[in-house]
């Protein structure tokens, strides 16, 4: 079980690092956009709307791994009011959940994928972009949060360990 | 029917929805009822069509060019020479009908606020050249995706920006034209800075309103045919409307020191075929099947 | 009161499922799969909101956001903002709290170029936050300043914001983006005041460490030396702007494109530093853009179950006088920032907001500024504040939203205190649009 674990935080890594290099490209594409510009040669048609679709994979793909290094932000106010006992129980219950939104969501993201490849359907800015890969990101992050928030259910880790000075919460 | 529309609630568009629902709701007590229930804020515009299709909203009122990757084809009616009614004395009406049918799921109800369309404003005062055409090389235009291909073939800088960000824009100069309709275009204030507008317009408004198929063939034949006999007639009304509301805003800007430039001879036919070519070359590029008979009817 | 329905169970969805633990983005994600089921298509709607996902970040405005955090990780990581501090530091001398009063400072003038006060508050707490905690500054004194300044992009002109408030509300754009200026400039004067009184109760909360006594040329050298880098990238960011070169939005790139060619020149640059600067800024990226996919829909549901509107109706429906009728809708505002996004208030509140203005016969430019102050405000609001939400990534790991969130609530005390002068005196918003 370790080891499975493992090699999905690795994936969940590995998705962050492609957003890394993704926000790496946005940042060449702007800038080599400006300087075509301004030195009078033909704008890249292309480069303000391959931005904005990198925007959306910078913000899926890390998703995964943000959830495996508690990276998303959340509050405890009512959690906190809780006995410890409640809370330990609690906790279980926020992994189920979330590991239910991410198998659903997932799945009907995976469905608008498979029909985005069989109808051949496309998204118009300027220029054509297949639609299952507007859905790809959203589907591989899903399911592999879904996996990551397994791992937390699972006892491997828990989401609320912040250091004792840090326990203001909200 | 639930509905929704393409602009805030408080915009010449969706006020004109608002009057074809009215109408609809009046003459349709006990037999039909349109239910709005927004604009953007409940669906954003270019997921009303797939929304429409997929039957999470019965009626909507969302120009053809929100949803091209639906129906390529609804690239037409920013292309067309003729009017709403011209195309349907044609046969265009019911051949592009079927078309959505086939492609959204969507029976087409009405073609409205049509009539006008779109200008290149410019900042600095364009020459005519001995062709009747202006230096479009000389010109940084905001765009919209809409017209980009047909800006970019004319020779001109495109830059393509969010209606909020253009004042900015051309207020210090990084565009010194921007291409919009003349209604609304001073309600984002730009007539401040771009004094002068190029004639002719290029393209058409393609504002549809559209029913859910599976919705349109539930309702009783009378409702079926109050919608449509409402709609053919304020296809007009509006397209009338529209017309009168542009030439107003149009003479407001006018007022307000607004120069008008036309191109002429060869210069103005070069600037309508250029955008003629980018519309139906795009509509090939993504489905040829139909080209044929569509500029039989619209061109 | 058949809005109370939805209006409950979607505000008490998100509120008790935030409360319990749930990270935002997947609170809003449960309470959108719950809103849809019951008000918006169940099924149909579902898929329909991850079609929805891709449209809500997929917008060319927000890309100024990760690449001004790659540069202020890239400044911070690299040691060259240590080395500017240190000028900094030689320049103001033993000013208390001097750091603060510099985010101000730049925050202000940042603000008067670009409109986006996600991309200032990214810029500002990456490049700052950092040493000034680093610098023994108590958590609200650097997070405070940010924040302050961060929203303060949407009222100093120019305000992409204003001019979508203008063109919706169809106020003259122009004249609402020159009222913006003094009260913008006046809200900076109270921060600054503010800033002052918090080190004044406080002197541990900016702790005075010994700045170097050095020899004058010494200093000058320092000053020159450092100085440089930052001017480098001022005019990137700023100077290309304003020479029009590019966007605002395109600028942050060039800022990037700046610090990257200085880490060169002053032999800092490595791969690692770079890697890691991207890391930062994937982690920030990820983390309120999935947010703001999931708020999105949120704000569609509420629309589409009439629990907005009704909600609405319901506060300004009684029959009240100009003045209790303003302050009644600037509250609708404040209770609707919790939750949800300046664009989709705007779309929500104006159709009903515009013929209650008109019957009172309202300035426009003056209720639209008092608007757009109060939407400002919806920022640094929990549970949902999106600038609370970048400081939160920028800042140390394990930092609490409510640590965030009070840093910032002084600076929205000073804002309402704005709006209210601004009511009591007309003239604060008015002055300079009557001038033109
Ligand atoms: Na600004
Ligand atoms: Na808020």
């Amino acid at each position: 079980m370790d080891k499975l674990f493992a090699a999905i935080g690795k994936l969940s890594l590995a998705l962050a690092a492609a957003a890394k290099v993704v926000l790496g490209l946005i940042i060449v594409a702007v800038v080599a956009d400006v300087c075509v510009r301004n030195l009078g040669l033909r704008p890249l048609a292309w480069a303000v709307s391959a931005t904005e679709y990198g925007l959306l994979y910078a913000a899926f793909l890390p998703m995964p791994w943000l959830v495996h290094s508690k990276g998303h932000v959340f509050v405890e106010f009512l959690r906190k009011a809780l006995p410890a006992r409640a809370r330990a129980v609690l906790e279980k219950l926020v992994y189920l959940a979330c590991i239910g939104v991410c198998l659903y969501l997932g799945s009907v993201a995976l469905s608008s994928l498979i029909g985005a490849v069989s109808g051949g359907e496309y998204e118009t800015r300027s220029f054509d972009m297949p639609k299952w890969l507007v859905f790809l990101p959203i589907t591989l992050a899903f399911y592999l949060s879904a996996l990551e928030w397994l791992r937390y259910l699972l006892g491997h880790d828990t989401l609320y360990t912040l250091d004792p000075l840090e326990m203001e919460g909200l | 029917l639930n509905a929704v529309h393409f602009t805030p609630a408080q915009n010449g568009y969706a006020q004109s929805f608002l009057k074809f629902v009215q109408k609809v709701n009046e003459k349709g007590k006990g037999v039909v009822q349109i239910n709005v229930r927004g604009g953007p804020e409940v669906v954003p515009p270019i997921q009303q069509g797939a929304a429409l299709k997929s039957g999470l909203i019965d009626v909507i009122d969302t120009p053809a060019g929100q949803f091209l990757e639906l129906v390529p084809e609804g690239e037409v009616f920013s292309a067309s020479t003729k009017t709403p009614w011209e195309v349907r004395e044609n046969g265009g009406w019911d051949f592009i009908s079927g078309i959505f049918e086939k492609k959204a799921n969507a029976h087409l109800l009405a073609h409205v606020d049509a009539g006008s369309g779109f200008n290149i404003f410019t900042i600095d005062e364009p020459k005519l050249n001995d062709e009747g055409s202006i230096d479009w090389s000389s010109l940084k235009i905001r765009s919209s995706p809409l017209y980009r291909d047909f800006l970019e073939s004319l020779g001109a800088t495109v830059i393509v920006q969010a209606p909020g960000d253009v004042y900015t824009s051309l207020e210090r100069g990084v565009v010194n034209a921007n291409a919009y309709t003349v209604f609304g275009y001073s309600s984002f204030g730009w007539d401040k800075f771009t004094k002068y507008r190029v004639d002719p317009q290029f393209f058409k408004t393609d504002v549809l309103v559209s029913i859910n198929k599976a919705k349109w063939d539930a309702l009783s034949p009378e409702a079926q045919k109050l919608l449509a006999d409402t709609a053919v007639e304020y296809e007009r009304e509006s397209y009338d409307a529209n017309l009168a509301e542009s030439e107003k805003q149009a003479q407001a800007m006018i007022d307000g020191g607004q120069k008008v430039i036309s191109l002429t001879g060869a210069g103005r036919d070069k600037f309508l075929a250029a955008a003629t070519q980018a519309s139906w070359a795009r509509m090939t590029k993504r489905d040829p099947s139909n080209i044929e008979q569509l500029k039989k009817f619209f061109q | 009161m058949a809005w109370l329905f939805p209006f409950a169970v979607l505000v008490g969805a998100i509120l008790v499922l935030m409360g319990l633990g749930l990270p935002v983005a997947f609170a809003f994600f449960v309470t959108n799969v719950i809103g849809l089921y019951l008000f918006f298509g169940g099924s149909i709607g579902v898929t329909q909101m991850i079609a929805n996902f891709s449209d809500a970040v997929s917008t060319y405005a927000l890309a100024p956001l990760p690449m001004f955090l790659v540069m202020g990780s890239l400044f911070f990581r690299s040691g060259l903002g240590e080395k500017v501090i240190y000028a900094l530091d030689l320049c103001i001398g033993n000013l208390r709290g001097r750091l603060a009063y510099v985010v101000l400072a730049a925050g202000t003038i940042f603000s008067a170029l670009s409109g986006s006060s996600l991309a200032n508050t990214g810029m500002m707490g990456s490049l700052m936050v950092p040493e000034m905690l680093k610098r023994g500054y108590k958590p609200h004194m650097a997070y405070g300043p940010v924040l302050g300044a961060g929203s303060l992009a949407v009222i100093i002109p120019p305000s992409s914001l204003a001019v979508l408030l203008g063109s919706l509300a169809q106020i003259d754009v122009g004249a609402l983006l020159i009222a913006g200026a003094l009260p913008g400039l006046l809200l900076v004067v109270m921060y600054a005041m503010l800033i002052f009184a918090q080190t004044k109760i406080d002197p541990d909360a900016a702790p005075q460490y010994p700045v170097p006594a050095v020899p004058a040329a010494e200093k000058v050298r320092a000053v020159a030396v450092n100085i440089i880098p930052m001017s480098v990238i001022v005019f990137m960011v700023v100077g290309t702007i304003i020479l029009g070169i590019a966007t605002p939005t395109e600028s942050a790139g060039l800022g990037c494109a700046a610090v990257f060619a200085l880490l060169f020149v002053y032999r800092r640059f490595s791969w690692s530093v770079v890697w890691k600067s991207l890391d930062d800024a994937m982690k920030v990226t990820g983390m309120t853009f999935l947010i703001i996919s999931a708020s999105t829909t949120f704000s569609q549901i509420f629309a589409f179950s009439g629990a907005s509107n009704g909600f609405i109706q319901f506060i300004v429906g009684y029959d009240l006088g100009p003045y209790p009728m303003l302050l009644m809708m600037v509250l609708v505002i404040l209770l609707l920032g919790m939750f949800m996004d300046q664009v989709s208030m705007m779309l929500i509140t104006l159709p009903i907001f515009l013929p209650i203005a008109q019957q009172f016969g309202y300035d426009p430019v003056w209720f639209g500024l008092i608007l757009l102050l109060a939407y400002e405000v919806g920022f640094t609001t929990p549970p949902f504040g999106l600038l609370l939400f970048i400081m939160i990534g920028v800042a140390p790991k394990g930092t609490s939203l409510k640590t965030v969130a009070m840093s910032a609530a002084p600076y929205i005390a000073l804002t309402l205190l704005l709006i209210l002068l601004i009511v009591l005196f007309p003239q604060i918003a008015l002055f300079l649009p009557n001038l033109i």
